[in-house]
């Protein structure tokens, strides 16, 4: 009697949960699809000018064009190469300098007052000065990218370091492990997850970056295309290379979710 | 002699409203071999006792010998385990059992001491397991195997069944004592559960807080493999209940 009404109760627990998955699948997709076809169906009965904005559908007409000429392959492949540079300086910057803040009170004080007033100022600040430390050409560019994937991975190292687990270390002290030990198999494995966050959060103002950095002097690249665009008045191709900084972008912290559910297989939270 | 020698130690925390004072001019001897339970309610200070032992504390005064030397830091000669089991998420049981063992030990015979804890603790087949995969009881096998694979001389177990179900905790309880029948080590275990305690210990430590001072020091004479009904033990039961409890007296007295 009570095994039946047991076994009942899960496969309508089950059913629900088969629902509710169903459903939030519906929506992840649905909701941007509805807001598509809002924006098409206004577009097409004249109520958003085409000039200001651009029905999908044309955005989308001129991204294929662009990447049927190449063009706009050329620009990608540009910018991708600036942000992987920069982003590889300020993301290993960043690491190395967390670590050792981190992990070293001297450090730590030392770089108090220089990170917290260096952090705030807005990366197209540091443009003019970059321009007089190293010119126009393609280092400045990937300084300003440099700058701002380094604060966000910064941060999140700091905090991941900090933030050990006081119990586990404990563990490790009880043990008579050296400081080696505890930093290798301690300290650096349980702030993995945050440095993962880190590194994601730092790609995407990477990515936000590259229009500023492209400000400064570029004649290619996808930042330099779009305000290129919208100097001319090209609000399609414009909207184009949104498209694609966005699809590139999603793309970029696709795999980085990847690669860290490869390497943190571990994290029973971050999983489940 | 005694291999571990409390000699008047006094502790005193400071928090921003002054000091607090946990533990009040405790003195214990414990013997080699011995099974010492403290037992106590929250906040007696039993565990700061036991963490002073284990050199992850410091007292304020006093003094602690063990093997006639004062503790200033934690040794692999005294094993610790805690309430949580504090595995390492991203290590495997075998990688954790692992971690305890001292680093002057070759990788032979580092395999050959893991294969033979994991057997102790009956995780052979979980080896390859990670924490998050196991249940309470189970984790906290690996933690004990962690400890005992430095053949600690002192035990310290710090509340180490205290988040597990009722029945699990019988069943550790009982591989505690097998454990401690093969390894030969002295334990020294907090616990607030008075059961617990009169099954397991020698001496039972009864401490009562604010501060935390030892109120009674008590001989279980009960052979092992102890009955938890019998009425010897509920004899020792009540003896520690009266402590922590005012009791009416019972309706009648057991001849031992």
């Amino acid at each position: 009697m009570e095994q039946t009404t047991l076994k009942e109760l899960s496969i309508r627990k089950e059913r629900s949960i088969d629902w509710k998955r169903k459903y939030l699948f519906a929506l992840k997709f649905g909701v941007p699809i509805f807001i598509l076809i809002i924006w098409e169906v206004l577009s097409q009965l004249g109520m958003v000018k085409a000039t200001i904005l651009p029905a999908p559908s044309r955005v989308l007409d001129t991204l294929w064009s662009l990447l049927v000429s190449g063009e706009m392959f050329n620009h990608i492949f540009i910018s991708l190469l600036r942000i992987l540079q920069g982003f590889l300086i300020g993301a290993s910057l960043g690491i190395i300098m967390g670590i050792a803040t981190g992990l070293f009170k001297p450090i730590d004080a030392a770089t108090t007052f220089i990170i917290g007033l260096l952090r705030p100022i807005p990366n197209l600040a540091w443009i003019p000065i970059l321009i007089l430390w190293f010119g126009i050409g393609e280092t400045s560019k990937i300084i300003v990218i440099a700058i701002a994937s380094f604060w966000p991975v910064l941060l999140n190292v700091i905090d991941a370091i900090k933030r050990t687990d006081i119990k586990l270390l404990e563990v490790a002290n009880v043990l008579e492990k050296n400081q080696k030990t505890l930093i290798f198999q301690v300290i650096l494995p349980s702030s993995l997850p945050s440095i993962f966050v880190g590194l994601r959060s730092g790609m995407d103002f990477a990515w936000r970056s590259v229009v500023g950095a492209e400000l400064i002097a570029a004649s290619a690249g996808i930042g330099y295309f779009m305000s290129y665009s919208r100097e001319i008045s090209q609000t399609d191709s414009m909207l184009a290379s949104v498209v694609c900084i966005a699809v590139i972008g999603f793309t970029i912290d696709f795999c980085l979710k990847k690669l860290q559910a490869k390497i943190i297989k571990w994290d029973p939270y971050y999983f489940k | 002699m005694a291999i571990l020698s409390i000699n008047q130690v006094n502790k005193e925390f400071q928090i921003p409203t002054g000091s607090v004072k946990a533990l009040n001019n405790i003195s214990l001897q414990v013997e080699e071999g011995e099974f010492i339970c403290i037992v106590g309610a929250s906040g007696c200070g039993k565990s700061t006792l036991l963490r002073i032992i284990a050199g992850l504390e410091r007292q304020t005064t006093g003094t602690v010998l063990y093997e006639n030397t004062p503790i200033t830091e934690p040794s692999t000669e005294r094993g610790v385990i805690f309430q949580e089991s504090r595995l390492f998420p991203w290590l495997t049981v075998e990688k954790n059992i692992e971690f305890g063992i001292s680093n002057s030990v070759d990788k032979l015979s580092k395999m050959e001491l893991i294969r033979h804890y994991l057997n102790i603790v009956g995780l052979q087949e979980f080896r390859k397991a990670f924490p998050h995969q196991l249940s309470g009881g189970m984790q906290q096998r690996v933690s004990i195997a962690r400890a005992l694979i430095n053949q600690p001389k002192i035990l310290l177990l710090d509340e180490p069944f205290g988040a597990l179900d009722a029945l699990t905790k019988m069943t550790m309880q009982d591989e505690i004592l097998r454990i401690r029948e093969y390894q030969k080590s002295t334990m020294i275990l907090v616990t607030h559960d008075i059961d617990e305690a009169v099954y397991l210990a020698d001496r039972v430590v009864i401490m009562s807080s604010r501060p935390g001072t030892i109120r009674k020091v008590l001989n279980i004479q009960l052979p092992r493999n102890r009955n938890r009904n019998s009425a010897d033990f509920v004899y020792y039961r009540d003896i520690i209940y009266q402590q922590f409890f005012k009791q009416e007296e019972p309706d009648f007295n057991y001849d031992i």
